[in-house]
């Protein structure tokens, strides 16, 4: 990783937390239940952005620089876009309140709904790129 | 409305920038296996749990801070998108399906245990002892 590359993460990975949470602060008004829908809408957007722009521009997995669009793009905005963190923390929060088929139905769906995506991501990818 | 934008951009930035610190310096791979991101995630969601115990009224964090920490920090340190591309991956390799699975569950199942942890750790911080 060059200084460069770090520079790129650096403000790829603050403008993609300020779309995260721009969406959040404008679903927030909409969405009031108490289910973290845009959390999951983000999680699961940004999981087939990965697969989609992975595929598409051949990077490999192993390299999360060199490339600028790989360094800006997926190094940065969408690891500051997509979260882990508070996937988590909401999940913890259904189980902890009682709503276990919640907390257990939203980390699951989650995950199942964004390795289906990221999958079809890769799928359209490689389709449009022409290759197999 | 401009401070906010500043707090978070500035938080996931440097979240994002100290987890690909922490892919560099510390290793990327054991093995196949993504060992420097299923850290980072769980450091990240061990301190979301402590900030959000400790940001509660009248506690030492302000919600500015948790701003700054949690929203931007934790969600620029986590990353979620590595974290199902890696999967995916892993399950496309034949050799290696069963640590695509395992990596997958000890992120998610580490990573409540965690939160837990922080949330506990924060709160026996902030219960004044009764006087």
């Amino acid at each position: 990783m060059s200084g460069a590359d770090l520079v790129l993460t650096f403000v790829g990975g603050g403008i993609g937390s300020l779309i995260r949470w721009g969406i959040g602060e404008a679903l927030a008004a909409r969405l009031r239940a108490p289910f973290p829908w845009t959390t999951f809408l983000i999680n699961v957007t940004g999981a087939f952005l990965i697969g989609f722009l992975s595929v598409f521009f051949r990077f490999e997995w192993t390299e999360r620089f060199g490339h600028p669009i790989n360094t800006i793009v997926l190094t940065g905005v969408l690891g500051g876009y997509t979260t882990f963190s508070s996937m988590q923390l909401d999940t913890s929060r259904l189980l902890r309140s009682g709503k276990l088929c919640s907390g257990i139905g939203y980390l699951v769906g989650t995950l199942a709904a964004s390795l289906a995506v990221a999958w079809f991501g890769g799928k359209l990818a490689e389709v449009l790129t022409g290759g197999a | 409305m401009l401070n906010k934008l500043i707090l978070v951009f500035f938080g996931g930035a440097v979240g994002a920038a100290a987890r690909e610190l922490a892919v560099m310096i510390g290793h990327q791979f054991h093995g196949h296996f993504p060992t420097a991101i299923l850290t980072a995630n769980l450091v990240a969601a061990f301190l979301i749990g402590l900030v959000t115990a400790l940001a509660v009224e009248n506690g030492p964090i302000n919600q500015d801070v948790k701003l700054f920490t949690n929203t931007g920090m934790m969600g620029g340190l986590s990353t979620f998108s590595s974290l199902i591309w890696g999967t995916l991956i892993l399950w496309g390799e034949p050799g290696e399906r069963l640590l695509g699975g395992v990596y997958l569950v000890i992120s998610v199942v580490a990573g409540l245990v965690l939160v837990e942890l922080g949330l506990r750790l924060g709160r026996s911080m902030t219960s004044r002892p009764a006087e």
